[in-house]
């Protein structure tokens, strides 16, 4: 790793002869990863644990990922684009997103679930992206691979560094997020937790044992775009007193950041309500 | 063309790598909070020079705080008071934090008579939810107040409202030297407008209501028995249906209306006795030792409960009239007694003493489960609502006896006294039509 940093203003046969190997070896691995990802269809990404030279290749691509997590998002039925999306989604790798074969028809919601769909299959999904790369990768010999990644050296271990960087980022970015999803839903859950009133009708039942569903829709504002019941509870009462809490919350506590608004998916998400608070009464 | 095709495929592992997996949210709601429903009644407007006999918004405000499950807004508090569509601003009511918003204008329409336009808008919503146009006497202003109520509340909750059914209870009061005065009264769910049906100067009890509610039976003591008496409450006229000797109580019409179920001890202990109204003839139905007491039907007419000392303390017992069999329901708490099947069947609605105290408990018919549901320190039976949201009572306050409507959360929501005397042994009848 640190032969890698060496000032290429140097041009010692040594240190360019470790680079080389080192080089070399990470391309091999990564070749070797590739194939057996391939062939066998490994789908769990915790497989690759690759040493950062491959992040290196990132760059490239690293212009191509940021905007195509919020893009799309932006334009659709945002009432008002946020002003720091809105620089970026100029970018062309827009239809690789959005064409992903996700199951929702909301369109407005695929984007964070397109993620991870991402994630999940990459072996099929991102195919179409980078079209060229499969087959071209596949006849590579590793002379070839060698000349190449000699000539690029330079340039590479430069971008190494970026993209180390940005992964790192992207890292804490994520981890952001994730706090915030955490605390955002806690609120939500208390602000319909406490406008959740189960009908008196009903108590002469238990119904400690009743669970239903709902789906809610909401604006980037927090604003209730629509509920509606995804699973019953079989009771009818029961169930409007469900989205009866949905709907006397009006408005809802979420993150003002639309990157985290978007990604922990409050734009469309589901309320299952319990009442674990009634059970042995 | 390869070194590139390479950064691609590297860049796409990456990708795979580094970027997070977000699941869909879901978010689990294990509590909640049952608060009462906020609802504003605004005054209506009323167009005429006379005031009116009835203030319409003022019963239906009554009505729904006696359920005990909403919460009225002070008029006084009101941002605006419309009684027009037009004049309604969702956004205000909301600010008030309520929920349903009832408006109302009523003007003269020719002699005696009245031009009503109601309507229940969920603010929550922002729709209107409920619209009446009616012309009424101004004789009907308390029954169209009670209709009202229930189309409100049942809009409001799901439930049929009961609003417009009525309650029969006993007063007794003294009536110089050692007599007493005994009456059955029947009065509007609200406690007002009662009337006397039936008098004497013996003990009268257990009143019950047939299905239909267009009869009552009770018993009443004559000399040294008791008898069972049916009242036809359109005629008036009293039959008694029984003239064994002894002790004759308990009545219950099933809801089909053929038979009535009573209690008797003319032979040994108290049984429980069907009487079949086509053939006029009684047949027993439970021979033991012990005390068979408080028979009460299903809805199907099919099978009915009763409470039973055949374990050794009064616990409930179901018994198929077609079979003959029966089967102890009741194996919770100390006793369990007078219970009563919930309209739809689903539940029954009884008194459960545990650690000596005394509850209101129901029993999922279904499932078998037991849940108490009000603690009480009544003496006193309560009588169940038909749509089994509410109870009466009669209870004691100061020296008297009262009429007390408590929901089912166990609070008292109103109390009335009674004209003549104290009130003894209410009986809430079925929904009438």
């Amino acid at each position: 790793m640190l032969l890698m940093k060496t000032p290429d203003t140097s041009p010692d046969n040594f240190a360019v002869g470790l680079a080389f190997i080192g080089t070399a070896l990470v391309h091999l691995l990564i070749v070797a990863l590739l194939f057996s990802n391939w062939h066998f269809g490994t789908r769990s990404p915790k497989s690759f644990e690759l040493p950062e030279p491959i992040r290196a290749e990132l760059v490239s691509i690293e212009a191509i990922t940021p905007p195509s997590a919020p893009a799309p998002a932006v334009p659709q039925s945002l009432p008002k684009p946020p002003p720091k999306t809105a620089a970026k989604p100029t970018q062309e790798p827009k239809p690789a997103v959005i064409e992903k074969p996700e199951p929702k028809a909301e369109p407005g919601v695929a984007t964070p679930s397109a993620t991870s769909t991402t994630a999940e299959s990459s072996a099929d999904t991102p195919a179409p992206a980078t079209e060229p790369s499969p087959q071209g990768e596949q006849v590579l010999s590793d002379e070839d691979l060698f000349s190449n990644l000699l000539s690029g050296l330079e340039e590479e271990e430069a971008a190494f560094d970026q993209a180390r960087q940005q992964a790192q980022q992207r890292q804490q970015r994520d981890q952001e997020i994730q706090q915030q999803v955490v605390s955002y839903s806690g609120a939500i859950r208390e602000q319909i937790s406490q406008r959740w009133s189960r009908p008196a009708e009903l108590r002469l039942m238990d119904i400690s044992r009743l669970q239903a569903t709902v789906t809610v829709e909401l604006l980037p504002t927090g604003e209730l775009l629509a509920v509606a019941l995804s699973n019953s509870s079989g009771s009818s009462s029961y169930d409007q007193s469900v989205l009866r809490a949905i709907e006397r919350v009006r408005r809802f506590t979420v993150p003002e950041d639309v990157e985290v608004f978007q990604a922990g998916g409050f734009r469309r998400f589901t309320v299952t309500f319990k009442p674990e608070d009634l059970m042995n009464l | 063309m390869n070194r590139r095709a390479g950064q691609a495929l590297a860049a796409l592992l990456l990708l795979a790598v580094s970027l997070p997996v977000w699941c869909d949210l879901n978010i689990v709601v294990t509590k909640g909070y049952d608060s009462k429903t906020n609802i504003a009644v605004v005054p209506f407007f009323w167009a005429g020079d006379e005031p009116l006999p009835q203030r319409i918004e003022n019963l239906i405000t009554n009505n729904l705080v006696r359920t005990g499950r909403f919460e009225p807004l002070a008029p006084a508090t009101m941002l605006s008071q419309p009684y027009r569509e037009e004049g309604v601003f969702f956004r205000d009511w909301r600010l008030l934090g309520q929920e349903y918003l009832v408006i109302g204008r009523l003007e003269p329409y020719g002699e005696s008579r009245i031009a009503a336009e109601i309507m229940l808008f969920d603010v929550v919503r922002n729709q209107r939810i409920v619209r009446v146009s009616q012309v009424i006497g101004v004789h009907q202003l308390r029954d169209f107040a009670h209709s009202l109520s229930d189309l409100f509340y049942e809009r409001i909750t799901g439930v049929r409202g009961i609003f417009s059914t009525r309650i029969a209870f006993v007063t007794r009061q003294g009536a110089g030297g050692n007599q007493l005065d005994y009456r059955i009264q029947i009065a509007d769910a609200d406690g007002q407008r009662a009337r006397t049906v039936y008098r004497s100067q013996e003990p009268i009890i257990s009143v019950t209501w047939s299905g239909d509610g267009q009869r009552i039976a009770f018993a009443n003591k004559v000399g040294d028995r008791w008898k069972i008496f049916i009242q036809n409450l359109s005629t008036g006229q009293v039959n008694s249906i029984s003239d064994a000797r002894g002790y004759t109580s308990s009545p219950a019409f099933s809801p089909d209306g053929r038979y009535l179920a009573y209690v008797s001890s003319f032979q040994n202990s108290p049984e429980i006795y069907l009487y079949d109204f086509q053939t006029d003839r009684s047949r027993r139905l439970t021979r033991n030792s012990y005390i068979d007491t408080e028979p009460s039907f299903a809805p199907d007419s099919q099978s009915l409960v009763f409470t039973s000392q055949k374990g050794g303390r009064p616990q409930i017992y179901q018994y198929d009239i077609a079979t003959g069999q029966t089967q102890r329901l009741t194996f919770e708490g100390s006793q369990n007694l007078r219970a009563r099947y919930s309209s739809d069947g689903k539940y029954l609605v009884f008194v459960h003493l545990i650690e000596g105290r005394f509850h209101i408990a129901s029993m999922d018919m279904a499932t078998r489960e037991v849940r108490v549901l009000t603690e009480t320190n009544l003496d006193e039976s309560p009588s169940v609502a038909p749509n089994g949201t509410m109870l009466v009572y009669a209870t004691q306050r100061g020296n008297r006896g009262v009429l007390a409507w408590v929901s089912l959360d166990g609070q008292v929501t109103s109390q009335m006294e009674s004209d003549f005397g104290d009130v003894l042994e209410p009986a809430w009848s079925p929904f009438l039509n």
